[in-house]
């Protein structure tokens, strides 16, 4: 998250927000709604900093007040967002729970990703058997713990526990479903690209979200081809290309003939219209600049 | 084992119907046992166009549904004895045609016939499916405009991916018709050229039937161009594609009606 600064806790901001301008004021939303101290913005280079959005490498850097002239300081804006924690009740024995964690994990991959998470002991005793070992457990299994409850840091088995910085109260709201899906397979490394040895005809979709996609022949105005990876298309691009879907911006487009309906990496795309005209009908390939895709001859 | 041949390009109003009838006409023509099968259930032409609408007592419904006997609903041509037709139904719609049914009729008509032409009803839907499901060959109709081509090569997928023989892992033989092309508006860049088309659509060529009068003629007369004016540019054209859907080596050009000026001798034989 590179777009947390240091003093702000952010457990809840997701990838995406990082493409969003107002990301660094997000966080300062949090820090506002959370009571923590917001650095004043200073001079010019913290707020050119703060223009580059999701691009920031480096944390905020709150500059000592110089000695120039007092300027009329931003209004600082808040705003108000609310995140659902979920909350796990660990029940004893520990072994046997952990193990039915594992179960749910294994069907429901995502459900956890990303998703803060208190953990209540209240049915443990102090003395619990394997208690030591919970919270390691559940961050090894990548739960993101906000909260602890129902269990002190001076109990024996408890004090090796990484304790999260404390949220408290909210609002109990019931027991929630786990959505159950099977985990995707895992990418077969001989499959790292998909090869189609014919055109794809006007309406057919080719998906393949696990690598590349080559389309030895050309891809029809109304089809479209999407990729996890690199489309590769040795004929002519008519039709709609997708590369990188879910996330991976390396992923490029690459073609002979460039008459594309659309194209897009990595969720930014560009339609006939935006296409520059001195590449249209030639061998292109399409990457992405940080925002911006670029057309480069491929010849 | 007489072959499937479905007639079918997706849109309406390029010319399967007409194409359907001179193919099959001219097949016949030379000698081969053709029936010609209209799928467009509701709306159907074929009748028509070959002159038989006067004779239709049972449709191919009757025959799905058992309702009456093959050799009942087929309608013998008077001018060329080796040519038949079954006709659609005007009355019903294409969901009274069953996958059962369809499989058995073109199953009996496959130990008649050498040939058996369906002629398909324009766009994807189950009518269309049923028509194309048991080709073992496919003439691709097209207009050299964008919409067809585009159309056309919708259909094309559909071949490779939802008749019997691609499900059964086999490839299904797929030519490409133009027809209404008008070599003139084509060098004016009013029309795609052939090279456009067949760089998009990337199946063989069959033929070019050029855009002519003696086709609407033919149609509003009730006889396939082929038996109407077997010297006109038109069924030159059709049968020699029908040469070339019977794997003879035809130089490919496009015939036009004006005397001692033949059209421009075309190169290309596949795509």
């Amino acid at each position: 998250m590179p777009e947390q600064t240091g003093s702000v806790p952010a457990p809840n901001q997701d990838s995406d927000a990082g493409r969003l301008p107002q990301a660094v004021a997000v966080a300062a939303d949090e820090a506002a709604a959370q009571g923590m101290d917001i650095p004043p913005p200073a001079d010019e280079s913290t707020e050119e900093q703060s223009g580059l959005g999701g691009s920031l490498a480096e944390p905020l850097v709150t500059m000592p007040p110089d000695d120039r002239e007092p300027r009329p300081l931003p209004q600082i804006r808040v705003r108000g967002r609310s995140f659902m924690a979920l909350v796990l009740s660990p029940e004893p024995p520990l072994a046997d729970w952990v193990a039915a964690l594992d179960l749910q994990i294994s069907k429901s991959a995502p459900f956890f990703a990303a998703k803060p998470v208190i953990l209540d002991c209240g049915l443990l005793q102090a003395d619990e058997h394997g208690l030591d070992a919970l919270v390691p457990a559940l961050l090894d299994r990548g739960i993101r713990l906000i909260e602890i409850e129902g269990a002190d840091p001076d109990w024996p088995a408890t004090a090796g526990w990484e304790w999260p910085e404390g949220y408290s109260g909210g609002r109990a709201i019931g027991a929630i479903e786990i959505p159950e899906e099977a985990p995707p397979p895992p990418p077969d490394p001989s499959r790292a690209s998909l090869v189609i040895d014919e055109p794809v005809r006007s309406g057919q979709t080719v998906s393949f979200p696990d690598g590349d996609v080559v389309v030895l022949g050309s891809v029809a105005s109304g089809a479209e081809v999407s990729a996890g990876g690199s489309v590769h298309v040795y004929g002519t691009l008519r039709g709609r290309a997708f590369a990188g879907v879910g996330g991976n911006n390396g992923g490029r487009i690459l073609c002979r003939r460039l008459h594309a309906e659309l194209i897009a990496i990595g969720g930014l795309y560009m339609t006939a219209e935006d296409l520059p005209a001195d590449r249209i009908g030639q061998s292109v390939q399409v990457r992405l600049d940080g925002e911006r895709l670029m057309l480069l001859p491929l010849d | 084992m007489g072959k499937v041949l479905v007639v079918t390009s997706g849109k309406g109003g390029v010319g399967k119907t007409t194409s359907t009838a001179s193919l099959g006409a001219a097949l016949a023509q030379e000698n081969q046992k053709v029936v010609v099968v209209d799928f467009d259930v509701g709306l159907r032409n074929l009748d028509l166009v070959m002159g038989a609408e006067r004779r239709v007592v049972f449709d191919l419904i009757n025959v799905v549904q058992g309702d009456a006997k093959l050799a009942q609903a087929l309608i013998r041509d008077k001018r060329v004895e080796t040519l038949s037709i079954l006709p659609a139904s005007q009355t019903r719609d294409k969901d009274a045609l069953t996958a059962d049914g369809v499989a058995r009729v073109i199953a009996e008509l496959r130990e008649t016939f050498d040939w058996i032409v369906c002629d398909s009803p324009a766009g994807i839907e189950r009518g269309a499916q049923l028509a194309m499901h048991h080709a073992d060959e496919a003439v691709v109709v097209t207009n050299p405009e964008v919409s067809s081509v585009r159309d056309s090569d919708r259909i094309i997928g559909l071949l490779d991916s939802t008749t019997a023989k691609a499900k059964a892992g086999e490839k299904i033989n797929k030519h490409l018709l133009l027809t209404r092309y008008d070599a003139a508006r084509a060098a004016r860049g009013e029309m795609l050229r052939v090279e456009d088309v067949l760089e998009i659509l990337s199946i063989p060529l069959i033929g070019i039937i050029p855009e002519s009068e003696e086709v609407l003629r033919a149609s509003n007369l009730g006889a396939p161009v082929t038996l109407n004016n077997p010297d006109s540019a038109p069924a030159r054209a059709y049968f020699d594609a029908v040469r070339r859907l019977r794997g003879e080596t035809v130089d490919m050009n496009v015939p036009t009606d004006r005397k001692g000026l033949f059209g421009k001798l075309f190169k290309w034989r596949a795509a």
